[in-house]
């Protein structure tokens, strides 16, 4: 059986199924364009950790349907894919604090795996969602660079996005 | 060293507020710089629906299962206000809906148009006091780039439809009756444009028997029944138009399968959607299905009760639901499905016993996907038992099967290498009514 190898940026290295690993974009078109049983790719901005944690979701969703088909959607799509939803598996498995999550994010984003991607940006939505911007900030340990009347400028233009039901 | 999202490309940042309320997204302009900048940028190119009730968005996702809107793109201004916004935050929307927003008249409508020049999908929700076919006759010529058009609940007798731009999709639900005129009108506007087409009518029957008769590229019908009587001659415009490829009937009224068999067979139908809001026979329903004999896709939603969960409290618990063994037994020889998704609607104190009869289904060759619901924990439990033995001893079988439970406690595992399982967690229909109407107001 052919395996595909990972090396990662702590220097260990990881193999795995082929029909795992091209559930990864990049492994996928790699493979397609350069057909062979054996090769190694270096993932320089993931580590060890991470990447366990991807090729354990590469795992459970290699025989999706959905991961099959996705392509690059058009603009119309996007717009509409905003549900926050998502299979409750990926909710769970996701439960992790913010940093490990956005190591899964730029995992995710370089090695192209799209759903992983988008849950992770919905997962750090949601730690957020319902907070005020001092919370947020604190959450993100962003720097404020405006001033008091910036921010009261501020709300009263955005003031209309804040009234829902 | 750990991760910080300054480091965060703009375009990753940007995907995450994506799925940002707007609500949130407020707070998070006034975080920083950066972050008012790039949700500036987002916002630009979102959808965005204007509803001023206070529960009425639920109640419209219930209504209409389809709708593209989620809640967190919903806000709540007046009119003014929201021609504001649209200027000077969100001028490429291309999907919109107004869910009965205060300040819309007959005489300012058309400016949304001229606002939002690259809008493709526009749904007009519930403005009875607010808007006529006048308003919606100046608005018309206006939309250049509409894909898609809904029109529910609307004072308008149709004669705006000789303005009506050449959307692909329309949906239409109304408590008017349409007059001949305005039929044709719509038929001509819409002959070579129209794809799909959605109604929900009392007097339906003449406006669709004119679309399916005059529209060259009508491919998909979705259709609300509301009088047992419209059944069937409902069953026999549709049957007559060999292009239909897509149907899906949305049944309120008691129908029974006893004229069905007068209906010509849907040769060319591949994807039939069910949904019954009253109780019927298996036999009936077996009737129903076999007039689909080359179906990829099924769809069956079947409910335990009346609508508003009145009408069988007084019965025993067992026997609710009709076993539908019949009914799974055509849907088993029907040689080209591969999507099943058969899901019953009730309470969890009734039982259906479903895992008794519909193990068989998956004994089919053909069917790959199956989803499953509303299961309870013993329902659950015995098809995933059985599910455990057949596909062990039958290891070239192939199965994606989806099951929907609202049993609390259930840890599934799964090592079989050809069955992909997910089990989800669904609230119950007396769970789900409660949610729906405990925080509303006294409007419905």
């Amino acid at each position: 059986m052919s395996a595909i190898k990972f090396e990662t940026s702590d220097g260990f290295t990881i193999q795995v199924e082929r029909e795992t690993a091209v559930v990864s974009k990049v492994v996928k078109n790699f493979l397609e364009y350069h057909p062979t049983d054996k090769c190694t790719f270096h993932l320089n901005c993931v580590d060890n950790a991470t990447l366990r944690k991807v090729v354990e979701w590469m795992r459970h969703h290699k025989d999706d349907a959905y991961i099959e088909t996705e392509s690059d959607e058009s603009d119309e799509e996007r717009s509409q894919d905003v549900s926050i939803e998502m299979d409750p598996w990926d909710a769970n498995f996701l439960n992790e604090d913010l940093f490990f999550l956005l190591d899964i994010l730029n995992a995710a984003n370089f090695m192209k795996i799209k759903v992983l991607f988008k849950n992770c940006c919905k997962k750090i939505y949601l730690m957020s969602k319902g907070k005020s911007s001092v919370e947020i900030k604190r959450l993100l340990k962003e720097r404020c660079d405006f001033t008091d009347e910036d921010l009261q400028r501020i709300a009263n233009k955005y003031e209309w996005m804040a009234r829902v039901n | 060293m750990a991760p910080n999202f300054e480091d965060l490309a703009d375009d990753v940042l940007l995907n995450i507020i994506s799925f940002v309320a707007y609500k949130d997204i407020y707070s998070l302009s006034l975080v920083s710089n950066r972050f008012r900048t790039l949700c500036k940028q987002q916002v630009k190119y979102r959808s965005l629906l204007v509803d001023s009730t206070e529960n009425g968005f639920k109640l419209t996702q219930r209504t209409y299962r389809r709708t593209v809107f989620d809640s967190n793109e919903a806000i709540n201004v007046r009119y003014e206000k929201l021609l504001d916004v649209f200027i000077t935050h969100l001028p490429n929307i291309r999907t919109l809906c107004l869910h009965e927003v205060d300040g819309i008249t007959d005489e300012n409508v058309h400016l949304i148009a001229l606002y939002l020049p690259n809008l493709s999908y526009l749904w007009l929700y519930r403005l009875y006091r607010h808007l006529t076919d006048k308003g919606l006759q100046q608005l018309f010529p206006l939309c250049r780039n509409l894909q898609k058009l809904a029109l529910h609940f609307l004072d308008i007798n149709g004669s705006c439809f000789n303005e009506i731009p050449q959307v692909k999709y329309l949906s239409i639900s109304s408590h008017w009756n349409l007059d001949t005129g305005s039929c044709l009108m719509l038929c001509n506007r819409l002959r070579n444009s129209l794809e799909r087409f959605c109604l929900d009518n009392l007097h339906g029957i003449e406006i669709l028997k004119n679309l399916l008769k005059r529209i060259t590229n009508l491919k998909a019908v979705e259709i609300t029944i509301h009088k047992s009587a419209d059944f069937v001659p409902f069953l026999k415009e549709i049957s007559s138009n060999g292009s239909i490829e897509e149907l899906s009937l949305n049944i309120i009224a008691e129908v029974n399968g006893e004229n069905v068999n007068s209906i010509a067979v849907f040769e060319n139908v591949m994807s039939v959607s069910l949904a019954f809001d009253n109780r019927i026979s298996d036999e009936d329903l077996m009737r129903i299905i076999e007039r689909f004999p080359n179906v990829k896709e099924l769809n069956l939603t079947l409910t335990d009760e009346g609508y508003y969960g009145s009408l069988y409290r007084d019965e025993d618990p067992e026997n609710i639901l009709p076993e539908y063994s019949r009914t799974i037994d055509t849907i088993k020889h029907l040689q080209c499905l591969q999507t099943l998704n058969l899901f019953f609607d009730k309470c969890n104190r009734f039982k259906t016993h479903v895992d008794r009869y519909c193990r068989s289904i998956f004994d089919s060759d053909c069917i790959q996907h199956i989803k499953f619901g509303l299961l309870d924990q013993d329902e659950l439990n015995a098809l995933l038992a059985y599910l455990n033995d057949t596909l062990t001893q039958h290891p070239e079988r192939q199965l994606q099967i989806e099951l929907y439970t609202f049993a609390k406690e259930s840890n599934v595992v799964c090592d079989l290498s050809n069955l992909k399982l997910k089990v989800f967690r669904q609230q119950d229909k007396e769970e789900r009514e409660m949610n729906l109407y405990s925080s509303s107001n006294n409007k419905y």
